[in-house]
Order: C-alpha cells, then sequence, then structure tokens
C-alpha cells in the first residue's frame, strides 16, 4: 500500500479543483479505473474461458450437445495417441523460433531508420505499413503467386541472380520458411508500435550525448535502446502470443501441407473442433496451448524486470 | 514547477460527473441503436425460413429467382436467402448448430448430413415425404441413397452428387498435333499411358509444359481410380476398409508409377496444381490435354472458351482386371443436400419442407439445373431434350449418372479420410511405398471405425 | 564549421538505399493485387506475368461493387468501427491508466488475468459466447462486437498504452496531484495529450482491425445478410473450388478496401513524431 499522499502542510487546495475522493479511497479508485474492463471480463471472458477447462475432461460434441465426463482420456490422446499432435507442437515452435525474432528485431531497424530524417518519410511509412493493411484474403492470394514454383516473382528473382527454384509450397522443407517469410511482410504494424515508442525518448537526451561527443552507436546502444526496452518486452510479448496462434496463412494457403509440414497447432485444433466435431480434445488442446504460452508470458515478464527500464 | 501546467490545469473545469452523466446518456442511445437491428418484426401466422446456402455471388440471382416464385405461391412464408462464404464454413455451420438458434434450412455436404444425423441434429424428413407422396425413386439412385441414415431420411439433394468422377475431358485439336485420334480416346489404364506419352510436354529443365492429364497422387484421384479397379472405399456394411485391398494397392502402385514416369514425380505435378489456384483452368488454356473434372466445367467451358474442341469419355479402368469398368463415384467430395435441424416447431419445419421440396423436388429445380447446364439428381430431368441440345455431350453425362455408384459414407468420414490423405500424400512424396501406406493407413482408419461403432451400440 | 541544413554522409545513402529497397519489395504484392484487379479471369495465368493488364478491365470494379449491398457492408462496419475507436481511445486508455498509474490490491494479478485473456484460442470459447448471445438475444445484431469493444475489452491496446503511461514521468502527475487534482483529471489533462503518439497508433490499430475482421462479424451477425461488414461481403468472393473463379472482383474489392485505412494512417502518422516533450519539465 502506498504512503499516505497527503498534500504537504502548508499548501493550499485552490477552490476552483474538485477533489471528489478522499485520500483514502483512492486505493480503491484504480478499480474504478479498470471497472469497465473488469465488466467485460466477467461477462464475456471468464465463464467461456474456465467452460474451455470443464471441457477439456469430457467428451464434447457441440452438434449432439452432449458431453460426459472423461477425465484424462483427450489429455492422454494428445500425448501418446494422436499422431499429428507432436508435429503440430513443433511446426508451431519452429514457426515462433523464427519469425517472433526476426520479427522483433526487423520492426525495430526498420523504425529506427523511419525516424531519421528522411525525406519522404511518410510516404515510407505508409508503404512499410501498407502490408498490414491488405486484406487477408487477397494477401494470401497475392503471396499463393509470389511463392509459386514456375511462376512466381520469388523464382524468377532468384533464377535471375544464379540460384535453382525453390518450392517454396510444395515443398515440405521450404514451405514453413515460406511461412516465416510471409510473416515477415507485415512487420508496418510492429514498426508502428516502435516509431510511437522512440517518440517518448526526450530530444534533450540526445542532445546532451551528443555534447559529450558520442558517436551515432553510442546513441543508440546507450540511450535508444535502453529506453525502448518497454517497447521492445511489448511487441516480444505479443509477438510470441500472436505467433503460437499462426492460423490463417496455413488454412488459406497450404491445409496444412505439403505432408503436415504446414500443420500448426491452431489448425490442428481448428480441425478438431469443427471437422471432425471433437470439441472436448479440441478444449484439451486448447489449455495446453494456453498453459504453454502463460508459461513463457510468466517467464518473460520476470526477466523484465532485468532488462525493462521504464522511464 | 512549470507555470505553464498550473495555468492549464485553471483553463480546463473538468466536471467528472455532468460529462458522465452526458457520455453514458449517450452511450445508451448508442447502445439502443446498436441493438436495434435484427430480423424485422413477423406478421402472426408468418413463418420465416433462413436459408443458408453457398450458391455463390454468381449463382445469387437464379436462387432468388426461385425464391421470389415460392413466395409468392405460399405468401405466408418469407425465405431469406443467406448465401455463406465458403473459407470457415463449417465453423459457422458447427456453431449455428450448436448455438440453438439455427437456420431452418442448411445446404451441407453428405459427409456433414450422416455426422449431423448421427448426432441427432437433424429432423427426419421420411414423415414429410410419405405425407407430401414424394417418389423418391425420381431421383437416381447413387443421389438420394446417401441422404438416408439409419432407416430415416434428412435430406434431398440438389445439385448432384454423381457426375463428378465418371467422365473425363479431352481436348481434340491436341489429340490430333500428337497424332492420336480424336474419335478413340482411351478407355483403359494401358490405353491412358499412351496416350498421356503423347500428350506430355516437359520443358528442358523437367517442369511440365503440357499436362497429358491431372494425375495426382492425392486420395480423391486413388478413390476414384480404385472403384474402376473393382475396389471400394468401405465394405458394404461400413464396418471395414477396404482400400488397401490388392486391388488399392495396384491402383495406387500404378499411380505411383504413372506419376514418376510422365510427369517426374509428383513434386512436378504439386508445382503445376500451384499454378492453377492463380488463374483459369489450364484446361481452357489447352496446357492440360486431358482432364478428370466433374460436371459443372461443360458450364465453365461454354462460359469462357465456347469455341473449345473437346470431348467427353468414361474414366479409364484396369482392363488386367476381369472385373474392373468405368466406374464413377457420387459424393465423394461432392454432394449436397438440404436438411431441417431440429427444434424447429410444426409450422416451421412443414414451411422449410415446402422450400426443399421447391428446390430439389420440383421443376424448378430442374430449371435451376438446367439453367447452369449441369445434369439435375432427378431422371427425368435429365430426359428433357433441352439439355442434349444444350450439351452434345448428354448421353454420356446421362449414362455416368446412372451407373454411378455412392460411396459409402460414416459420420467418422472426416477423420478417416484424414488418414487415408495423409499416407497417400507421404507415398507420392515417396516417403513409403504404396502397399505400406495403405496397410499403414487401413489400420489407422480402421481403429477409428472401430471406435465409432463401438460407441454407436 | 558550421552545420549545413542538408547533411550528406554515407550512411544516410545507405539507409535510403535500404528503404527504398525494403518499400520496392514490400509494394510488389499490393501493386500486383491492383494489377490483377483489373485482369479478366482468362489474363491471371499469363506468362510472363503481366503487370499491366491490355486491356484493362476497369469494369470489374463497378461489376465486383455491384454485386453485393456494399453500401450496407460499409454501413455496418463503420458502426463497428465508432465503437472501436471509443473503445479504444477512451475506454482502453481509462482502464490502462487504472494498470499503470493506480495502486490496488490485485494489480499485477489482474493484469496478468487481462494479458492470460489473449492466450486461450477462440475457438473453445466460440461456442458457449455463441450460445450466451443467442440467450440474451444479441445475434444478428452489433452488441456482440460493439459492447466488449466499448468496454475495452481489448488486451492488445490497454498493454500497450499501459507501458507507454508507465514510462510517463512520475513528476507530472504527482505535481499535479499536490495542486488537488484528481486521477480522472490526471488521465484526461495530462497523460492523454502527452500519449499522442501512442493514442495514434491505437487509433490506427483499432480501425483496420475491425474494418478488416472477418470472424466475428460473420458468426455473430452473418446470419442476417443485411447486417454483413465489408469483410465478410469480401470473403463471398472466395469461391468453392471448381466453381467460377473470382479472383479479379476479390482484388478489386481488396483494393477499394485498403484505401480507407491507407489514408486513415497517412493522417494518424504525423502524431507519429515528437510532441510534446517532457524536457520542459525537468529541474
Amino acid at each position: 500500500m502506498p504512503a499516505d499522499r497527503r498534500p504537504a502542510e502548508g499548501v493550499s487546495t485552490p477552490s476552483t479543483t474538485r477533489v471528489p475522493v478522499t485520500w483514502r479511497m483512492r486505493r480503491y479508485l484504480g478499480y474504478v479505473f479498470i471497472a469497465p474492463w473488469l465488466i467485460g471480463f466477467l461477462a464475456f471472458d471468464l465463464i467461456p474461458t474456465l467452460s474451455a477447462f470443464y471441457y477439456s475432461f469430457t467428451d464434447w460434441n457441440v452438434i449432439a450437445g452432449t458431453s460426459n465426463w472423461i477425465g484424462w482420456d483427450n489429455y492422454r490422446e494428445m500425448f501418446t495417441g494422436d499422431r499429428l499432435f507432436w508435429p503440430s507442437v513443433w511446426n508451431t515452435i519452429y514457426y515462433v523460433a523464427f519469425a517472433v525474432p526476426l520479427g522483433v528485431v526487423a520492426g525495430f531497424v526498420l523504425a529506427l531508420l523511419l525516424n531519421t530524417r528522411v525525406r519522404f518519410q511518410g510516404l515510407f511509412r505508409t508503404l512499410f505499413y501498407l502490408p498490414a493493411v491488405v486484406p487477408t484474403v487477397a494477401a494470401t492470394m497475392v503471396w499463393l503467386w509470389i511463392f509459386d514454383t514456375r511462376r512466381g516473382i520469388l523464382n524468377w528473382v532468384l533464377t535471375t541472380i544464379g540460384f535453382e527454384r525453390i518450392r517454396w509450397l510444395t515443398s515440405p522443407e521450404w514451405s514453413k520458411p515460406a511461412l516465416i517469410i510471409m510473416s515477415l511482410w507485415s512487420i508496418g504494424g510492429g514498426m508502428v508500435i516502435y516509431l510511437a515508442g522512440l517518440q517518448n525518448i526526450p530530444q534533450d537526451l540526445y542532445e546532451a550525448a551528443e555534447v559529450d561527443g558520442a558517436s551515432g552507436w553510442n546513441k543508440l546502444v546507450n540511450i535508444t535502446i535502453p529506453l525502448m526496452t518497454p517497447t521492445i518486452f511489448f511487441n516480444l510479448l505479443l509477438g510470441l502470443i500472436g505467433s503460437f496462434q499462426v492460423f490463417n496463412a496455413a488454412f488459406i494457403m497450404t491445409g496444412g501441407g505439403p505432408v503436415n509440414s504446414t500443420r500448426f497447432y491452431m489448425l490442428h485444433l481448428y480441425e478438431k473442433a469443427f471437422q471432425q466435431s471433437q470439441m472436448g480434445y479440441a478444449s484439451a488442446m486448447s489449455v495446453l496451448l494456453f498453459l504453454m504460452v502463460l508459461a513463457i508470458t510468466i517467464f518473460v515478464n520476470w526477466t523484465s524486470k532485468r532488462w525493462v527500464f521504464y522511464g | 514547477m512549470s507555470k505553464q501546467f498550473h495555468d492549464r490545469q485553471r483553463t480546463r473545469q473538468f466536471q467528472p460527473t455532468r460529462r458522465q452523466i452526458v457520455q453514458t446518456a449517450g452511450g445508451l442511445a448508442v447502445l439502443g441503436a446498436l441493438g436495434g437491428h435484427g430480423h424485422q418484426a413477423v406478421a402472426q401466422d408468418q413463418v420465416t425460413i433462413d436459408f443458408w446456402n453457398w450458391w455463390d455471388v454468381a449463382r445469387q440471382e437464379l436462387m432468388d429467382n426461385i425464391i421470389a416464385d415460392f413466395q409468392e405461391e405460399f405468401p405466408n412464408i418469407v425465405v431469406n436467402n443467406v448465401p455463406q462464404t465458403w473459407d470457415r464454413r463449417d465453423e459457422v455451420v458447427v456453431t449455428a448448430l450448436a448455438g440453438g438458434d439455427p437456420p431452418e434450412v442448411i445446404m451441407v455436404s453428405r459427409q456433414e448430413i450422416v455426422s449431423f444425423a448421427a448426432s441427432g441434429a437433424l429432423t427426419p424428413l421420411t414423415p414429410f415425404v410419405e405425407e407430401h407422396g414424394l417418389d423418391l425413386e425420381r431421383y437416381y439412385e447413387s443421389e438420394i441413397s446417401s441422404m438416408w441414415w439409419e432407416d430415416e431420411l434428412y435430406a434431398l439433394p440438389m445439385p448432384t452428387a454423381g457426375g463428378e468422377t465418371g467422365l473425363y475431358f479431352y481436348n481434340r485439336r491436341l489429340f490430333e498435333e500428337a497424332g492420336l485420334d480424336p474419335e478413340s480416346p482411351p478407355e483403359t489404364w494401358e490405353e491412358l499411358d499412351a496416350a498421356t506419352e503423347a500428350l506430355t510436354i516437359l520443358s528442358s529443365d523437367g517442369a511440365i509444359e503440357q499436362m497429358g492429364i491431372n494425375m495426382s497422387i492425392s486420395s480423391p484421384q486413388f478413390l476414384a481410380n480404385l472403384y474402376c479397379n473393382n475396389g471400394s472405399l468401405y465394405s458394404d456394411d461400413l464396418r471395414t476398409v477396404t482400400f488397401n485391398s490388392d486391388e488399392g494397392k495396384e491402383t495406387l502402385q500404378w499411380m505411383f508409377d504413372f506419376v514418376n514416369r510422365h510427369f517426374g514425380g509428383q513434386q512436378n505435378v504439386l508445382d503445376w496444381e500451384a499454378t492453377i489456384t492463380q488463374g483459369e483452368d489450364p484446361f481452357h488454356q489447352e496446357r492440360l490435354a486431358m482432364q478428370y473434372q466433374n460436371v459443372s466445367q461443360f458450364f465453365h467451358i461454354k462460359t469462357n472458351v465456347p469455341d473449345l474442341q473437346y470431348g467427353v469419355h468414361f474414366r479409364p479402368y484396369n482392363s488386367n482386371n476381369p472385373d474392373a469398368k468405368s466406374q464413377g463415384i457420387a459424393g465423394l467430395t461432392f454432394g449436397w443436400g438440404y436438411v431441417i435441424p431440429n427444434g424447429l416447431d410444426e409450422a416451421t419445419q412443414e414451411a422449410a419442407f415446402q422450400f426443399i421440396k421447391r428446390i430439389t423436388y420440383d421443376d424448378a429445380a430442374c430449371d435451376f439445373m438446367l439453367q447452369q447446364e449441369r445434369p439435375s439428381p432427378i431422371i427425368e430431368c435429365n430426359e428433357s431434350p433441352e439439355f442434349a441440345e444444350l450439351n452434345p455431350h448428354w448421353d454420356k453425362v446421362q449414362q455416368v449418372m446412372q451407373s454411378d455408384v455412392a460411396v459409402g459414407v460414416v459420420p467418422v468420414q472426416a477423420e478417416i479420410l484424414s488418414v487415408l490423405g495423409d499416407y497417400v500424400e507421404l507415398v507420392g512424396f515417396e516417403e513409403m511405398s504404396p502397399e505400406e501406406g495403405l496397410d499403414m493407413a487401413a489400420e489407422e482408419a480402421q481403429a477409428v471405425l472401430d471406435e465409432y461403432w463401438s460407441s454407436a451400440s | 564549421m558550421r552545420a549545413t541544413s542538408r547533411r550528406f554522409h554515407p550512411g544516410m545513402a545507405a539507409i535510403y538505399g535500404i528503404l527504398i529497397a525494403g518499400a520496392v519489395v514490400t509494394v510488389t504484392p499490393l501493386v500486383w493485387t491492383v494489377s490483377t484487379s483489373l485482369k479478366t479471369v482468362q489474363q491471371l495465368s499469363a506468362w510472363p506475368p503481366e503487370w499491366i493488364p491490355n486491356p484493362v478491365a476497369w469494369s470489374n470494379y463497378s461489376e465486383a461493387l455491384t454485386m453485393l449491398p456494399f453500401h450496407r457492408y460499409f454501413f455496418n462496419t463503420m458502426v463497428l468501427v465508432a465503437a472501436a475507436e471509443f473503445g479504444a481511445l477512451i475506454t482502453c486508455s481509462f482502464v490502462a491508466y487504472g494498470f499503470a498509474r493506480m495502486e490496488f490490491v490485485g494489480r499485477e494479478f489482474l493484469f496478468l488475468v487481462m494479458i492470460s485473456t489473449m492466450l486461450m484460442p477462440y475457438i473453445v470459447r466460440l461456442v458457449p459466447l455463441f450460445v450466451f448471445y443467442g440467450e440474451i438475444g444479441w445475434l444478428g445484431t452489433f452488441l456482440p462486437l460493439a459492447v466488449p469493444d466499448l468496454l475495452g475489452r481489448n488486451a492488445f491496446f490497454i498493454f500497450l498504452l499501459r507501458q507507454f503511461f508507465r514510462s510517463i514521468p512520475t513528476e507530472l502527475s504527482d505535481a499535479a496531484r499536490i495542486d488537488g487534482a484528481n486521477d480522472f483529471r490526471i488521465w484526461w489533462s495530462i497523460i492523454m495529450p502527452l500519449s499522442k503518439p501512442v493514442l495514434a497508433t491505437v487509433g490506427i490499430f483499432a480501425f483496420q482491425g475491425t474494418w478488416d475482421e472477418f470472424l466475428g462479424p460473420l458468426v455473430y451477425m452473418g446470419g442476417n445478410p443485411d447486417m454483413r461488414t465489408l469483410a465478410v461481403g469480401l470473403y463471398q468472393f472466395r469461391n468453392s473450388p471448381g466453381s467460377e473463379n473470382l479472383m479479379p472482383y476479390l482484388m478489386a474489392v481488396s483494393t477499394v478496401m485498403i484505401i480507407p485505412i491507407l489514408l486513415i494512417f497517412a493522417f494518424g502518422q504525423r502524431y507519429l513524431v515528437r510532441g510534446v516533450t517532457m524536457s520542459g519539465l525537468k529541474g
């Protein structure tokens, strides 16, 4: 609990301002602020989320509307009985391991570049943000063309430089890298967040450093990066959370193939839930994903105390 | 302490309570407006039917016309045409059914008919059929047989499930160019081999320039060819998977050899197929000489390349097998029916059935198919001379519709086909031999099937 | 030596080089989208790829936009956008202030709970939510999507705003508090104006997220065709395999849908510049 924040003795309170709460009540005022979210959470989130936990122990068939308690059967099936479960886990971890670090770094670098005084700064920013703005369905169609083995522009560039064609979406080796590359296309979203963060760094810090003769690199390492750690932390965490649930591109473009190389966790979950009417099993998978990402989130949050610096 | 800040504080008279009142009032007004939309209020004896279907943007007008006529005849029934999106359709349908307030008529696939019926989510149509005196023999056997589950009828068909695999299209000009006789297209596997040899052109780097036939090592193609080798997916009682029979292994081995011999491997074929999603049908562009395709292709050819010189013939069968013949299957990846979910009141059910009857049984059903130049599930429809005028190959189409056999469907169909699909794909990628792949697939699929039947009893 | 107004050194050239290369790569898919939107189906798989179709099928746009009631879809989308913007700019920042600058029991715990709402896949929450909305009669209306937005049910925005609010020096709010301002005042008059960059960001994201959202409107509102949004309408051009290829129309509608967001972004990104600095308050 905070120490009493009483006004210092002798300071008068201007009569025109209103002080509707006592300092005592202030500890409860926080709840007022988060009340809208809390209400929404209790109404729309809590029960569906808890019900997922419950249904993971049942054989819930949503169509039939039946659910019988089956204990740990779903989890057992997941870990030992489902031929496609572990591949889906592995595929997802592969994707996360590459997409998240690359995305965080690339977004940050891009924002740095677009924060310097270049001509057409606004135009560049808009261009790089464009991919985030193209509707997913159109974007996936375009990328299907880009990745096309015979007629896609990517292979055209490669063969012009002198490399061999790559079977981007039709071979198990390259399907995930292809999707990772595609995810890098839309770092404009992250870039915007970094840009916002960069604006928060007081200019006079840079000026002071320059007076001391700091080089560009010095300024970057000693001022920019430390003060950007809250933003980096945010993007890292959100990147992790989002990437673990990668779904859309694989669903539309590859259908999980070839040979289940892009069968991500969420894709497998979707199939089980809606195409094979095994919502209980899907709930178990959801619970596992939830716990896994929660653990990672807590871990990252815990480490953040060491490297995130709030000005 | 900054003076700026102090002054700013004084100039803005922030009065939380008053503003909050205004905001709340405004918010409530907005909420009221937001909640105001919804279904229109319905008159006393009026029944509203929400019709979820996948007749896409291009054919919506045809359907709207049928609905308009229907509503004229039945003024107390309002039909809302609600075309669905193709993506995520299973999600939306499942959620609607599970949510307790489903649409009154849904267009669903054969697999879904059976799995929803087995879960008890659908209203049986058998009593309605009897009451209205419908003669189900108006339909082809293969069309109507897949609409039953456990002796109850759950749906009526439209469009056809048949005409899916029984035919193939071929390009007469390319035949002549390759020195083949367009009047005698291949009928057996051996003849197909020879023809493909002549019709396939590979480029110098091994890519496919002109494809003889769109053969690909996938489970739908495997099953289609399996039936032309006297094989089947399940046993008649649907208790055993039979795709790993000797005929099955022979079929898959033949396909594997075929693809490797002519196209340089399944990977090449996949590269070829990937381009197709982008643009126009390669058959239309004469880069594909022969094409396994369903009967909707007639309509697309007419629309896109009406001058194309093409022919049609029956799917090649295995002449080495004395029991094999050209056999089309119905309802594997094709085939739709119209169902009524459970939980509706009698008046609504009756109205829904009337509408289903209109689009699947009445003359309007015939017209809908005629306008798309596709065969109808109703026998006498297809016998009308108008079809023959529109389509010079109509006699073959009719033959296929008559002889098509319906693939068995069980409630766990999705899972079984997924298993088969995975292993067939692995065979295509040379991860295992056809024999191995089919046996492993059968083992897993059988387990799924057994589990279903044991829990169903 | 006097600093010239335009300093040119190799570093800048490299920066420009990277930016231009990156921009070209980034824009290519968009150019292809527009190019495809002006083609007829027959031209789609021409090789080598044509960037400028010949002839140009401008009619794709008028045909596509009249095939479906897009004016209706636009209205529906804008209603949801309005709710989302209010929720993001007002409610979420309100809540974020609570998490960032207020002290109360269980703050960190509740914050973690809030983050964890992003972790549970929507699929398993879909049916219970759907049933719930059905029971309270919200299906087929804007409410299932608008109300949560208005209540600030967006952990992403709250988290982002909280990060920014936390990095605003406490001296500012302390000073205000000594002068007797309450927290509402501090939030509205101090924190918000200083947060223009992040508010612009959140505003842009809220617009774009709602503009492109497909699944929510489809599931909760899609049963009533009058209540569809632009994104749902767009998806109707994705046909079942084997039916007519509507790709040019798909691309045409997509191109049209990009324009508003682009304008919003071009306008909003101006706030992503150094605004009120905090330097004047030190010392």
